[in-house]
């Protein structure tokens, strides 16, 4: 087997999400996967696991190719327990990403990305440092007025301000993110490692910004 | 009385399902034990047969009414005719004739109470209630239309499908509809089954609807296109100021040994109209038992590796056949000074090759304004010195970065040249470019590998990692000698050290179809 992209898709679906915003995200998981299905580089290496999260993180789907995933069946409802879905991430990264030895040659690096509209509300401070102790790619989206930019800043760099939930902006963020993996399987398929930065990543569209 | 053994499977096929079901409507109160059947199908009997449309739909999937007898055990002889009324009402007819209308039903603390609205007055029969959770639990949505969806197993364009559909099995299907008809899927009614061969790919939906029932099921399919039909074969700019053309290849023979090489753009360049980035060259000498090899793989990371890659070749090509002579010399200088191999004319010969190259790079990126590190490339030469009066043969390498050098055969023996220079992780292996390259002697004469053999072995390979990765995956694997037999076998197979064109048929055999691995593949046999 070669090297797998491993990709963690880290979902909000508590109460707030309720409604408009928890379809927008079910259509641009769709749309996600079959653009990334229709990209041989994607199709080839990246693998996607779905961790939600309300008042308690739960992981979906496990870290499954492309060629057989499934789309789950996402319900709000509930609190936000970043901190938890952090945690689990970073337990499922240990378990389900390969490392490199002499005898394996490991996954590439995994990326995280995470998609809230609210506060954490739970100790999200130790699932930050469970999931920096990974070392994965981290990208978070603050997504509308409610969703607090300076926590995730403390769980990673690369934070994205989504300026509403409304329908339109929430898939141009999952057309962002379907882009951004594609660059990252190109950027491996032409033997230079994934990306790390949102420098490396597509320009954002106006609705998407970097959070201050 | 004891339970007959099919109500105990029942029971516990029950307990899954219902544990499921219900855990995310409402928790069953504490008192309930699930060990207990008694009170499981006590609390059976409250949950479906006193309300809740919902669940009663779902125990209605669950229970063939056909096997009710079964279920029904004298047992609970008590609730029987109470069961079976309500599971022939049931039968006859459809339970949701109309919007629905959630009651309500409110826990506080242990709590449960049940308020149950004014029946709609067209169906005075059938009761219902709906759940409010505190602080939160999900209502089952009462679909608007009715219609729930499962996903089946993916396929893939152009390989047979086969899967059954889970409908309940104690519904009559009137009708199956697919949102289109072109794809070559096709629903059996008889066995429940879709089959046949997907033309295209995307998403996929049979529709099944149900006699005497309203609501209606769809199946979802997803069908991925086949990987191989994906791959975009696109010519770089003809006009580039470091222009490479897609594929090369070369054979000549060297007394009675050959070399073949190849080298071919890999896919993931050919998609995005990329040039490649492999090169490699090799040159017979004045001395007709000298040959000089070199492969090399431009970094994906640097904008111009492709030319660093071919100065890489040219350059060492160049430097060693101008000097070829030195070569001797040098050699018999080491032979008598193993100690001060520091001092050794020979170092200074093979680092005057790397250098040249290294110097070269240097001018051509100043020339045209650029960082040295956008030339970046590996290299991977060999110098080939055969003694045909003492039947032995010298073996020099050199190695910077990915690849493989290796001597094959003969039967059941392998040396691979040189260690792994990969890095940990992808994108720190190490190029001609690197600063530490020429740190100091004892680094760069460990990249010197010089071995003396006999002339029985079978072939001597060169590759950069576009071959070695698909073929061998990891370092370690490199050392493996059934995979080196399996590549040689492989290669036998394909004729290629039959053939009167083998360059043609080397070139062909880079194709091989490898998930995951398109890069650049280039390769140097000498047999």
């Amino acid at each position: 087997m070669s090297r797998r992209l491993p990709i963690y898709l880290l979902l909000d679906v508590s109460g707030s999400m309720q409604g408009e915003p928890i379809e927008s995200v079910k259509n641009g998981l769709s749309i996600l996967l079959e653009e990334l299905r229709g990209e041989p580089q994607a199709l080839e290496t990246a693998y996607l696991s779905v961790i939600t999260f309300e008042s308690v993180a739960k992981q979906v789907v496990p870290l499954t190719d492309l060629f057989s995933f499934q789309e789950p069946q996402l319900n709000a409802g509930g609190s936000t327990a970043l901190g938890d879905a952090l945690s689990l991430t970073a337990q499922k990264i240990s378990t389900e990403v390969i490392k490199n030895s002499a005898d394996t040659k490991g996954d590439w690096k995994p990326m995280v990305v995470i998609f809230t509209d609210g506060e954490p509300t739970d100790d999200w401070q130790k699932g930050a440092n469970d999931i920096k102790a990974q070392k994965a790619f981290v990208i978070a989206c603050a997504a509308g007025p409610n969703a607090n930019d300076q926590i995730l800043k403390q769980i990673t760099e690369s934070v994205i301000h989504l300026k509403s939930c409304s329908s339109g902006d929430i898939i141009k963020f999952f057309k962002w993110i379907s882009s951004s993996i594609k660059t990252s399987s190109t950027k491996i398929d032409s033997g230079q490692g994934t990306a790390n930065g949102l420098s490396e990543l597509p320009a954002l569209p106006p609705e998407l910004q970097i959070a201050p | 009385m004891g339970v007959r053994e099919s109500d105990i499977n029942t029971l516990s096929y029950l307990k899954n399902k219902v544990s499921r079901d219900v855990s995310f409507v409402n928790k069953p109160p504490s008192h309930y034990n699930w060990e207990d059947d008694e009170k499981l199908l006590e609390f059976l009997k409250n949950l479906y047969v006193e309300s809740n449309p919902y669940l009663l739909q779902k125990f209605k999937d669950m229970v063939n009414p056909v096997g009710l007898e079964d279920f029904i055990d004298e047992k609970y002889e008590d609730i029987k005719p109470e069961l079976e009324d309500y599971f022939k009402k049931l039968i006859s007819k459809p339970i949701r004739e109309e919007p629905y209308s959630p009651p309500k039903l409110i826990i506080t603390g242990g709590e449960t109470t049940l308020t149950q609205p004014a029946p709609p007055k067209s169906r005075p029969a059938e009761p219902a209630f709906d759940v409010i959770a505190k602080p939160k639990i999900d209502p089952p949505k009462p679909t608007e239309k009715s219609i729930r969806e499962t996903n089946l197993p993916n396929g893939m364009v152009n390989i047979k499908y086969e899967a059954r559909v889970p409908y309940p099995n104690n519904r009559m299907i009137t009708s199956s509809k697919w949102n289109d008809e072109l794809v070559g899927l096709k629903f059996e009614k008889e066995n429940a089954n879709v089959s046949g061969i997907p033309t295209k790919s995307g998403k996929f939906i049979l529709e099944l609807s149900y006699r005497d029932f309203e609501e209606s099921d769809q199946y979802k399919i997803t069908i991925n296109p086949d990987p191989k039909k994906l791959w975009k074969n696109i010519e770089p700019p003809q006009d580039d100021k470091f222009f490479k053309s897609n594929q090369e290849s070369k054979f000549e023979k060297i007394g009675s040994r050959n070399i073949v090489s190849a080298s071919k753009r890999g896919r993931s360049h050919a998609h995005e109209a990329k040039f490649r980035e492999d090169d490699f060259r090799s040159s017979l000498g004045k001395n007709p038992d000298f040959a000089i090899l070199i492969v090399s793989d431009g970094a994906g990371s640097a904008s111009h590796s492709r030319e660093g890659s071919k100065i890489v070749c040219e350059s060492i090509e160049e430097y060693f056949t101008s000097n070829e002579k030195l070569l001797i010399s040098s050699l018999s200088a080491l032979l008598k000074e193993k100690d001060k191999k520091n001092k050794n004319p020979f170092l200074d010969y093979i680092k005057g090759a790397v250098e040249s190259a290294r110097a070269k790079i240097s001018k051509i990126a100043v020339e045209n304004k650029n960082e040295i590190n956008e030339f970046a490339a590996t290299c991977l030469f060999l110098i080939y010195l055969n003694f045909p009066k003492n039947k032995k043969t010298i073996i020099i390498s050199f190695s910077i970065g990915d690849g493989a050098i290796c001597i094959y055969g003969p039967k059941g023996a392998v040396r691979l040249l040189g260690k792994a220079d990969s890095g940990q992780y992808s994108g720190e292996t190490r190029f001609i470019t690197s600063g530490e390259i020429f740190k100091d002697d004892q680094s760069f004469l460990d990249r010197i590998n010089i071995e003396l053999i006999d002339q029985d072995f079978t072939a001597i390979f060169l590759m950069t990692d576009g071959v070695s990765d698909p073929k061998f995956e990891t370092d370690a694997n490199l050392n493996n000698q059934k995979l080196w037999d399996s590549l040689w076998n492989e290669l036998e197979e394909k004729g290629i050290f039959k053939s009167l064109k083998p360059e043609q048929e080397l070139l062909e055999w880079l194709d091989f179809w490898s998930q995951g691995n398109h890069d650049d593949r280039t390769i140097t046999i000498l047999y």
